[in-house]
């Protein structure tokens, strides 16, 4: 299990996320936040481009519906995400350009989130996560 | 390009309320950003995005200052 710090009375809980480029020695780590809204991460275009990735030919688009628009953003399979201490690899991201006045460059999303067990703890400030062996579904 | 290494603290001391390119990256276990280089600082992103696109290797891209205040979010 790993756990890290955080700001509970923050208004987002912004955590490092590390990107691997296409070239294995290439990363960005870029600060993003956590969000369980979010059904995909997301990355700024240009850090897509910067890893050696091609978001204006991408895996697919993806219809997303946000607040206040529905947008078709580009999808890229990036080779490694790494996050609170957990890799994924080979993961879908969205390559989307948050506005930059928020001085965030992305979300991470649930597409990374599931697959670990992931207990915020807001008393605490504490983030504990640990990857799970598979889901315990009920189904009605 | 400075040459020091520097804690994240002392980056965000040294360069407050700008964009920093932070090359030579430590990470702890958690992969939180611990210490590394500044290698360009400015008040622009566009700057630090020119000089992320010519940079091959690893590097974080971090802002020194607050999230803006008075605002709520709705990502």
């Amino acid at each position: 299990m790993t756990s890290i710090r955080f700001n509970p009375i923050s208004d987002l809980i912004l955590l490092s996320m590390k990107v691997e480029g296409v070239d294995k020695s290439d990363f960005r780590d870029v600060w993003v936040a956590l969000d369980t809204g979010a059904s995909t991460t997301s990355i700024p275009i240009k850090t897509a481009l910067d890893l050696g990735y091609d978001p204006y030919h991408p895996k697919y688009s993806k219809e997303v519906i946000t607040g206040t628009t529905v947008e078709n953003i580009p999808v890229i399979e990036v080779k490694k995400i790494t996050a609170i201490g957990q890799p994924v690899e080979h993961i879908e991201v969205l390559c989307h350009d948050l506005p930059q006045d928020l001085r965030v460059d992305g979300v991470l999303g649930l597409n990374f989130i599931f697959k670990f067990n992931i207990n915020i703890s807001f008393a605490r400030g504490i983030i504990d996560i640990e990857p799970h062996d598979g889901y315990e579904w009920i189904t009605f | 390009m400075e040459q020091n290494r520097l804690s994240v603290e002392e980056m965000f001391t040294r360069y407050p309320d700008q964009w920093l390119f932070i090359v030579d990256c430590e990470h702890d276990e958690a992969t939180q950003l611990i210490s590394g280089v500044v290698a360009v600082h400015s008040s622009s992103r566009d700057v630090i995005d020119d000089f992320s696109s010519k940079y091959k290797g690893g590097a974080a891209i971090r802002w020194s200052g607050k999230l803006p205040e008075g605002v709520g979010y709705l990502l």
